[in-house]
């Protein structure tokens, strides 16, 4: 897999007509880490990773990718939608959805075939490569999803809430999986989610948006050491003490 | 859906018939329009023995079918191409909205002098009928492609003609077949049509041949076989429907 690439935000900002969305944006990703975006529903989580993905360009400031001003979608940059049954392909098994990754990278026909099954291998679905996404479950419906982006072998992983729907345990495998997979390859990885545990378990840094308009509240560096681990970590008094500390950031924003 | 065979449609018209036959024996009717249906079964026999009901139903078949095949294939590329394109649907939107209200039979005599009498001319009649309803339903059914499969071909950084032929053709085929279906209905009321009005072809044709010679008897035997052609012809579409919209459930 690709090394990954830094993201830099340089004083970005986007509007959709006369009304600003995001403003005045300036942070950088590094290469190979876990940023986690959190913020209250609507301050404008979506609009920036959609903005990375390059499906919208900036109106103001520029992202640029390892130095390189984003403006269109590439397939270095793999992009995990939050709605997964919209994402995959109904018409095809498993099996062919993974492939239409390589088949967009132009992989031999007989080179997929092994790079398939080792991505589902990767996700834990070896056995339901014949299946269609509507016979796969909503955990196993993104994890195929996930399957799809990594055979794209992309150097930026941008996932938007991409465990939010599914169950506490399934959650926790896939971001076991994540991390796992993020800690082999070095991808850099954009994760926007609602949740502040989440944020936090996976998180080199955590970036906290504010609303009206969706601007950076605060900048966090999360030093808990990797691997992490879901009982571990998550009773390090770090983690506690800053759980505490960013509470009151993204649940105020509820009301404030 | 009821597995066993659905019986009930063909009790109705039994009775009807029964009915029909039963009126015009009753009132020793002699009608240059109506004849009895033993009859009309008696004209059928000796139209298919003697080849002439068969030539003509392969006739109107080939004309509709045609028809059918070049505007749906056209209208399909039509509706595609402009529902990607927004400046290629601005571009053919006024003549499509100015073309489209023409009836298509109005265009028989134009056709007849550049084509003449003929397959070809009704073939275009029909082509006419098609395309319109083609193009409009192909656009419609592109742009309800959900935005995020494109987004994903984006991603991936699909091509043009890959972005069609793997996201957008796949999304768009159960509309389509219905599209289809429904376009087949207009072609073969064309292709009839046509030879009513004028084509010296076909079961239309035939049809009308029939009833200026005062043979109410072989002009229902006509009907017959027209309305048995509409019947399968929409039978076929609901088979193709039928088996596009069964998922492949070869489940592993
Ligand atoms: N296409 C659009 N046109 C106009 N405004 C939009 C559009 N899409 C989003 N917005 C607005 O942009 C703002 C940010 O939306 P966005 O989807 O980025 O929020 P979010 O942080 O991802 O929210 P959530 O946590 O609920 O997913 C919202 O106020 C929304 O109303
Ligand atoms: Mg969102």
């Amino acid at each position: 897999m690709a090394a990954g690439q830094s993201i830099a935000f340089d004083d970005v900002g986007f509007a959709y007509g006369a009304i600003p969305i995001l403003s005045n944006i300036n942070f950088t990703i590094e290469a190979g880490t876990i940023s986690c975006v959190i913020g209250p529903s609507g301050c404008g989580k979506t609009t920036l990773l959609r903005l990375v993905a390059g499906f919208i360009r900036a109106s103001e400031g520029a992202i640029r990718v390892s130095g390189k001003v984003r403006t269109r979608p590439s397939r270095d940059v793999a992009v995990v939608f939050q709605d997964y049954q919209r994402a995959l392909l109904p018409w095809r098994t498993a099996y062919e959805n993974v492939s239409l990754a390589l088949e967009a990278a132009h992989v031999p026909r007989a080179e997929r075939r092994e790079r398939i099954e080792v991505m589902l291998e990767l996700v834990g679905l070896p056995n339901h490569a014949r299946k269609f996404p509507a016979q796969l479950s909503g955990g196993m419906q993104q994890r195929l999803q996930i399957a799809r982006c990594l055979a794209q072998e992309p150097s930026i992983l941008l996932m938007d809430e991409p465990f939010g729907a599914l169950d506490a345990m399934t959650r926790a495998v896939l971001q076991d999986e994540l991390l796992r997979i993020q800690q082999k390859s070095a991808l850099t990885v954009m994760f926007v989610t609602h949740d502040l545990d989440e944020a936090l378990y996976l998180g080199n840094q955590i970036l906290a948006l504010k609303s009206n308009p969706g601007r950076l509240g605060r900048l966090v560096d999360v030093p808990l050491p990797y691997p992490r681990d879901q009982l571990a970590t998550k009773e390090d008094p770090t983690f506690l003490h800053m759980r505490r500390e960013l509470f009151s950031l993204t649940h105020g924003g509820h009301q404030g | 859906m009821s597995k066993g065979f659905n019986y009930r449609p063909f009790v109705v018209l039994a009775v009807l018939l029964a009915g029909w036959h039963w009126a015009l024996g009753l009132h020793h009717v002699e009608s240059d329009t109506l004849a009895p249906p033993g009859k009309v079964v008696a004209e059928l026999g000796r139209l298919i023995l003697d080849g002439t009901v068969l030539v003509a139903a392969r006739q109107t078949l080939l004309a509709t079918l045609l028809g059918l095949a070049a505007g749906s294939f056209l209208g399909t590329l039509i509706g595609l191409i402009s529902g990607l394109a927004q400046p290629v649907a601005l571009a053919i939107r006024g003549p499509v909205e100015v073309l489209r209200p023409l009836p298509a039979i109005a265009l028989v005599p134009l056709m007849t002098i550049t084509f003449g009498l003929g397959l070809a001319m009704e073939v275009y009649v029909i082509i006419f009928a098609v395309i319109w309803p083609c193009i409009i339903l192909t656009q419609s059914a592109v742009r309800a492609v959900d935005p995020r499969l494109l987004e994903v071909a984006d991603v991936l950084e699909l091509s043009w003609l890959a972005r069609v032929w793997k996201i957008v053709l796949p999304s768009v085929r159960p509309r389509l077949i219905v599209m289809l279906r429904f376009v087949g209905a207009i072609a073969l009321l064309i292709a009839v049509t046509v030879e009513l009005v004028s084509n010296p072809w076909g079961l239309g044709h035939q049809m009308m041949i029939a009833e200026e010679g005062f043979h109410p008897d072989r002009m229902l035997a006509y009907l017959v076989v027209i309305t048995l052609m509409g019947w399968c012809l929409n039978w076929a579409f609901v088979a193709l429907e039928r088996h596009a919209f069964t998922p492949r459930l070869n489940a592993n």
